[in-house]
């Protein structure tokens, strides 16, 4: 993507005014984006993305720079430019770099830029038929396709070259039913680190039913009732709650600074004993994996929680200097356009031994929460939100009637001691999660898991 | 390869190759930011970004793509991806490009003064402001935030109508967020500032904002689950009203998704209700003389005195409908394709202050921040159930902070509940405004 000799003197410019650490970061990525409505294709894209990101530190000092103008001149100046925001003199550093061989772990079978648009359409008519299809009530369907390919190259003063390619291909189905006076929705949106084969694993009909069949039981359900309440929460995307509750609590972005309400609590119980959680970016294939991270440093599977005790945090090599800990692999960015800091990848908690009947068992009245939305945190106080996208009651320890429009709403360190009970059906589900580097593919995950009790935001 | 030249070898090599019509899209942008941690600069970064939208037309059908990386072999792929990715569309509704003479409002975005700031004066800024956030009160715990940022941009649209428009903006901002401590009680908040005249801003003002704004939070009480009457903040509303903008979409009425459908020149909100949609707002952030079609934009009320006026258009939707485009086409930069957006969204003024608000309100709720709203709110149904800030209003005065409550209703079923309207106007930083506002019966969970 760009020469090496050029990289050595962005790196030696980088670093003339006293810098201790210079880093580029270079992104080539090309990709679909297809968008059917009414069963018709009606928008179409495709791009590349191309530029080059320049970090110098001098002790915690960090200076970032990006721009997409890729000549020889420009890139100097910028790496030039950059270097003046330190006031010191050059160090004696000698820059050696060295490839790393990496091995491939996440391999592809049809890289999309193979594949025939026709093949993506039609692939997206099939999800919308069986959408459509499912009744009479929807009204609606929305199908986004995308794909991506994205290289990049790492390169640093400390000696890493490195290089990766990331295939990511995604669907999403967006069912909307409606009747007289209402309208609700339902969606699924199967990703994978995989070309177009993923789509030939899953059954993508199945998806589209899915999102339909939670936009029709929305359709007549009545409101979420609201207060404190026992709240039952299935795998899968469910896994949200740790994320928002937890996980983001856990990035050294926040930790390393103290201004997370998880700092300093290493070896300390934070969650109730049955609660062990990891975040692993090497899971084959999954949604938020890669070889290496964006700093060059290979992805590794992080124990977070053991038994409830809190174990480590997802760290990169600015906020690491910060902890005098080592990097995690956990560095991500959106892009060249920003400065990578620690991030999640593919983060669940792990598998328990309770049944759905021993959970409902005992709950008067309580929250079933089938499918979850998305949410957010923050990060200072960890309080956090997040939106169940298909609810049922439960009712003396049943499962009865479909509720919509329930918030769940807590305080991420309190509300891990009150999960209760969990369940043995671990899955992953996919999301984007944004955050000060930008918006990034995570797999969140989890087996089905009860909470003691938690704030429900219905009317 | 220099950008004007790349343009204009577009352009050659896309007119050799007569097609049908196409157009070029071109933004491009400069940035700095500065952040502060503990009375050292942190993190400076500074950004050149640009890229290039180029749509065509095939059959009648527009195809999209873009290129960040502007050499001559990038040229060629550019088009062709746009041809290819126009013969795979299937929707048959005419899509045009725009080359009418017109006269554009001239709109002034641009300080030339911005760039003269020295990095050194804007660093001696922001120490400024967290010391003066730390020194405040010995309950400020933390500084998570204390960053300045200025940026330029400009646009240019060219086409094979003879369309050739350029516009430029510029803009600085600071932003501050604390965190404070009293014993267990942990509260955060922020303040920020944009602007296009340096001498605006005023660390000792910023500070303190963000540092009372977080104190006023500590040592919140839990309240009873139940129905309430409230006053929900101005930027806070305008937040709700920004994230549900998507239902005056021309395009979100004719696919069936808005429920705004079949409804213009009905009553959908109480009388007090004008919302506008202002192009041409003098300070606006999303001021601009033309929309990403290049067509003139327009001032106009999408709700007057409760009614809904018109929904708003680009050049496809307005054909379909056969009106007039209401100048609202909107791209999300380079890469996005066509869409529909507002440019300063805003809830019209009322005539009560907020003191008189409170007064009003008597005894309820008042709403300073919704969070989540990209999940706790179905921005088609309508229906929000958010975790929400607030504080409990006892005989008209503001008495205690609450703690971790949600708060759910109906955006549609607002509209008509709203019962009186102050004369706060304020826009957050979506270019979405509103005055604080009355509303009733908002169910509250805690």
């Amino acid at each position: 993507m760009i020469d090496k000799i050029l990289v050595e003197n962005i790196l030696n410019e980088a670093l003339s005014t006293g810098g201790d650490f210079a880093e580029i970061f270079v992104e080539n990525k090309t990709g679909d984006s297809f968008y059917l409505v009414d069963g018709k294709v009606e928008g179409a894209i495709s791009g590349k993305d191309f530029g080059i990101g320049i970090r110098i530190f001098k002790n915690l000092f960090s200076v970032y720079a990006y721009t997409n103008n890729m000549s020889k001149e420009n890139l100097l100046k910028t790496a030039k430019k950059a270097a003046e925001a330190i006031k010191g003199t050059k160090e004696d550093i000698t820059i050696n770099l060295i490839k790393k061989e990496i091995e491939n772990k996440h391999k592809i079978i049809l890289a999309p830029g193979s594949v025939l648009k026709d093949d993506k359409i039609s692939l997206m008519k099939e999800a919308y038929i069986a959408a459509k299809e499912y009744d009479e009530c929807i009204s609606q369907v929305r199908i986004n396709y995308g794909d991506s390919t994205q290289n990049i190259l790492v390169a640093n003063s400390e000696g890493v070259w490195a290089e990766d390619t990331r295939v990511r291909s995604r669907i999403s189905i967006e069912s909307i039913a409606s009747n007289m006076n209402d309208m609700q929705t339902g969606s699924y949106r199967p990703g994978a680190a995989k070309g177009f084969e993923f789509f030939k694993e899953i059954d993508v009909k199945e998806y589209a039913k899915e999102a339909s069949r939670i936009a029709k039981t929305m359709l007549g359900a009545k409101y979420a009732p609201s207060g404190k309440m026992p709240v039952i929460i299935e795998n899968e995307f469910g896994g949200v709650i740790f994320h928002e509750a937890c996980g983001h609590g856990l990035e050294a972005t926040s930790v390393a600074k103290g201004l997370s309400v998880f700092a300093g609590k290493i070896g300390q119980k934070v969650a109730s004993d049955i609660v062990s959680a990891v975040d692993d970016g090497t899971l084959k294939n999954e949604w938020g994996s890669s070889n290496i991270d964006d700093e060059g440093t290979p992805t590794q599977r992080n124990l977070l929680i053991e038994n409830g005790i809190l174990k480590g945090y997802m760290i990169d090599k600015l906020n690491g200097k910060r902890m005098g800990l080592e990097s995690t692999g956990s560095a991500r960015r959106e892009s060249y356009k920003y400065a990578p800091t620690s991030r999640m990848t593919n983060t669940f908690i792990l598998n328990g031994t309770s049944s759905l009947d021993d959970m409902l068992q005992g709950v008067e009245n309580g929250i079933y929460a089938k499918y979850m939305g998305g949410g957010s945190v923050n990060p200072s106080t960890g309080d956090f939100n997040f939106s169940v996208m298909e609810g049922y009651l439960i009712e003396n320890g049943k499962i009865t009637e479909p509720v919509r429009g329930a918030t769940l709403i807590g305080n991420g360190p309190e509300v891990l001691h009150k999960i209760d009970m969990i369940g043995d059906n671990l899955a992953h589900g996919q999301g984007m999660c944004g955050s000060v580097s930008g918006s990034i593919p995570a797999n969140v995950g989890q087996p089905r898991l009860r909470l003691k009790d938690i704030v429900v935001g219905g009317r | 390869m220099e950008t004007k030249l790349f343009i204009n070898k577009v352009f050659e090599v896309a007119k050799n190759m007569n097609l049908e019509e196409f157009e070029i899209y071109f933004v491009a942008s400069e940035n700095e930011t500065i952040k502060v941690f503990k009375g050292d600069v942190d993190t400076y970064s500074s950004s050149q970004n640009m890229g290039i939208s180029f749509r065509t037309k095939v059959d009648g059908k527009m195809g999209y793509s873009y290129t960040e990386s502007l050499e001559e072999e990038d040229i060629l792929p550019l088009i062709e991806r746009a041809l290819s990715n126009g013969k795979v569309i299937e929707n048959l509704d005419v899509i045009e490009t725009y080359g009418d003479k017109s006269e554009y409002k001239k709109i002034d975005s641009f300080n030339p003064n911005l760039d003269q700031i020295s990095v050194e004066d804007k660093i001696n800024f922001l120490l400024k402001l967290e010391k003066t956030a730390f020194e405040l009160d010995s309950r400020v715990k933390s500084v998570n935030y204390c960053m300045l940022g200025s940026g330029a941009g400009e646009n240019i649209i060219k086409n094979s109508k003879g369309l050739d428009l350029y516009h430029k903006g510029n803009s600085i901002y600071a932003y501050i967020a604390v965190v404070v401590q009293d014993g267990e009680s942990i509260k955060n908040d922020s303040a920020y500032i944009v602007t296009r005249n340096f001498s605006h801003m005023d660390p000792v003002k910023l500070a303190t904002d963000a540092v009372n704004k977080a104190l006023n939070k500590l040592n919140s009480i839990s309240i009873e689950s139940k129905t309430y009457n409230v006053i929900i903040q101005n930027d806070t509303f305008a937040d709700l009203l920004g994230s549900m903008s998507g239902i005056f979409s021309a395009e979100a009425v004719q696919k069936g998704v808005s429920k705004l459908k079949g409804k213009i020149n009905e009553l959908i909100a109480n009388p007090l209700v004008t919302i506008v949609d202002n192009p041409h707002l003098k300070d606006g952030y999303g001021s601009s003389p033309f929309d990403a079609e290049g067509v003139p934009t327009q001032c106009k009320n999408l709700i007057e005195n409760g009614i809904l006026k018109t929904y708003i258009h680009n050049l496809k939707t307005a054909k379909k409908d056969n009106v007039k485009t209401t100048g609202n086409a909107s791209k999300g930069g380079y890469k996005g394709t066509m869409g529909i957006s507002t440019f300063n969204l805003y809830l019209e003024n009322g005539k009560t202050s907020f003191e008189d608000l409170l007064g009003k309100l008597d005894n309820g709720i008042l709403i300073t921040g919704f969070s989540g709203l990209h999940s706790g709110l179905n921005s088609i149904s309508g229906d929000f159930s958010l975790a929400t800030e607030g504080f409990l209003v006892e005989n008209g005065k503001i008495t205690k902070s609450l703690n971790q409550i949600t708060a759910a209703g109906n955006f549609f079923e607002l509209l008509k509940d709203i019962e009186c309207i102050g004369n706060d106007l304020k826009f957050n930083l979506s270019s979405v405004g509103s005055p604080s506002i009355l509303v009733k019966n908002i169910s509250v969970s805690s």
